[in-house]
């Protein structure tokens, strides 16, 4: 068989067999596709549930329906002091529309926690992580990370390091249109 | 999964490690097949350097004029070594403008630096599909095969590892054909190729987007790109308008 022919047969071939392929593995209508909660953007943000510096438990399902900045810190880390000015613009600015700033802090207690906010005048609300389960749960390796979830609770964005306004603003469009 | 390697008392982010490896990766081996194409290797390097540079700058111009109020609050900002400060799409075109600049410059062979980048470009894709392997990202589907790997706590088709063993077993075939090839058909066969291996492999991922009868959209883009590869090759091969033809 000449080249030319050969080659007309391999298209034909690709044609029918993916054709063929995509239709085996194509997803049943009836199959219902439950994504599964991991945090990864595109996914349900895994439920936490973290203690407020008055020592009461707030769970992240608590604020379903509101978009929500989920930002793991620590007071000793210089790049998460540096943005702090920046989530607290963004909870001034955004909080009455429904967008809630949320800090948890990573292994430290209340009272270094609360000296670290009234030293800065930052009122947004924090949270204690004191056994590091919820940055466990989203797989924090390095601070600061910050998550971006939508009103229907999930993980829009996320980014590892310091952010500034335009980078707090570019993540924000994700959840805060 | 391994997405932080401890070297000392430091801990790395294997995912920002790997595209690092994976860029003067393919870097290599684009030089590599350019040398095998009769292209000087170093212009390949250089290339890399600026296509780099010029990510960098048009990103971050990008990220200013779209973001241009939070800039004026904070115009030191602006020279911050912050790379997530990038807008993708002026990246991406001010990389390619900076490619095309050098190919005219240079009056480089276009056919044989394309085949030279698409092996480049493999590569990297190697490393980004061992990245999401390490890191759980575009996992697969559940399934009880022997070989499946556990990620986010279920057995799964470990399919960032066929993508990537799909990646390898083309790139040592377009190595070993390169010479066989004319100019040109090495970087289509890439893409063909490499349509070839996600129309695979995408039917056992478990991230999906569907489109009409419950098709796979990724499935159906590979599909299409690579029957345009093909015809394209065909054309090119065959047809009336061929090169000395």
């Amino acid at each position: 068989m000449p080249a030319k022919k050969r080659f007309e047969s391999l298209i034909l071939l690709v044609l029918a067999l993916g054709m063929g392929w995509m239709m085996l593995s194509r997803v049943p209508e009836t199959e219902v596709v439950r994504p599964a909660s991991i945090p990864l953007s595109g996914h349900p943000a895994p439920d936490i549930t973290v203690t407020t510096l008055d020592g009461a438990p707030l769970a992240l399902t608590d604020l379903r329906g509101k978009a929500v900045v989920l930002n793991f810190w620590a007071t000793w880390c210089p790049p998460c002091q540096a943005e702090m000015p920046e989530l607290q613009a963004a909870h001034q600015a955004y909080a009455p529309g429904g967008l809630v700033v949320l800090a948890v802090n990573q292994g430290e207690d209340a009272a270094t926690v609360s000296a670290f906010l009234q030293e800065r005048g930052l009122d947004f609300p924090v949270a204690l992580d004191t056994q590091s389960e919820a940055s466990m749960s989203y797989l924090v390796n390095s601070l600061p990370t910050t998550f971006f979830i939508d009103r229907n609770g999930v993980i829009r964005e996320s980014i590892v390091g310091q952010m500034n306004a335009a980078t707090l603003k570019q993540r924000l469009r994700s959840i805060y249109p | 999964m391994i997405p932080t390697i401890a070297i000392g008392p430091a801990s790395l982010p294997t995912y920002s490690l790997l595209v690092l490896l994976g860029y003067f990766a393919g870097l290599w081996f684009a030089s590599k097949l350019a040398a095998r194409r009769g292209l000087d290797p170093d212009h390949f390097y250089n290339m890399g350097f600026y296509a780099v540079l010029a990510a960098l700058l048009g990103g971050r111009i990008g990220h200013v004029i779209s973001y241009f109020s939070a800039y004026i609050s904070d115009p030191l900002s602006v020279l911050s070594p912050n790379f997530s400060a990038v807008q993708p799409v002026a990246a991406g075109l001010a990389a390619l403008a900076v490619l095309f600049w050098y190919q005219r410059h240079y009056r480089m062979p276009l056919p044989e630096m394309l085949d030279a980048l698409a092996g480049g470009a493999l590569v990297m894709l190697a490393a980004l599909a061992l990245a999401d392997g390490l890191n759980g990202r575009h996992f697969g589907e559940p399934s009880m095969a022997p070989w499946a790997i556990f990620q986010w706590n279920v057995a799964r088709h470990p399919v960032q590892f066929y993508e990537l063993f799909g990646i390898l077993a083309l790139l040592s075939t377009l190595w070993a054909l390169l010479r066989r090839l004319q100019p040109g058909f090495a970087a289509l066969c890439a893409l063909a190729g490499y349509a070839g291996v996600r129309l695979l492999v995408d039917a056992f991922r478990a991230e999906v987007v569907t489109i009409g009868p419950g098709l796979r959209l990724s499935q159906l883009v590979a599909w299409i790109v690579l029957l345009l590869a093909l015809l394209t090759l065909y054309q090119l091969a065959f047809g009336d308008n061929r090169p000395g033809h």
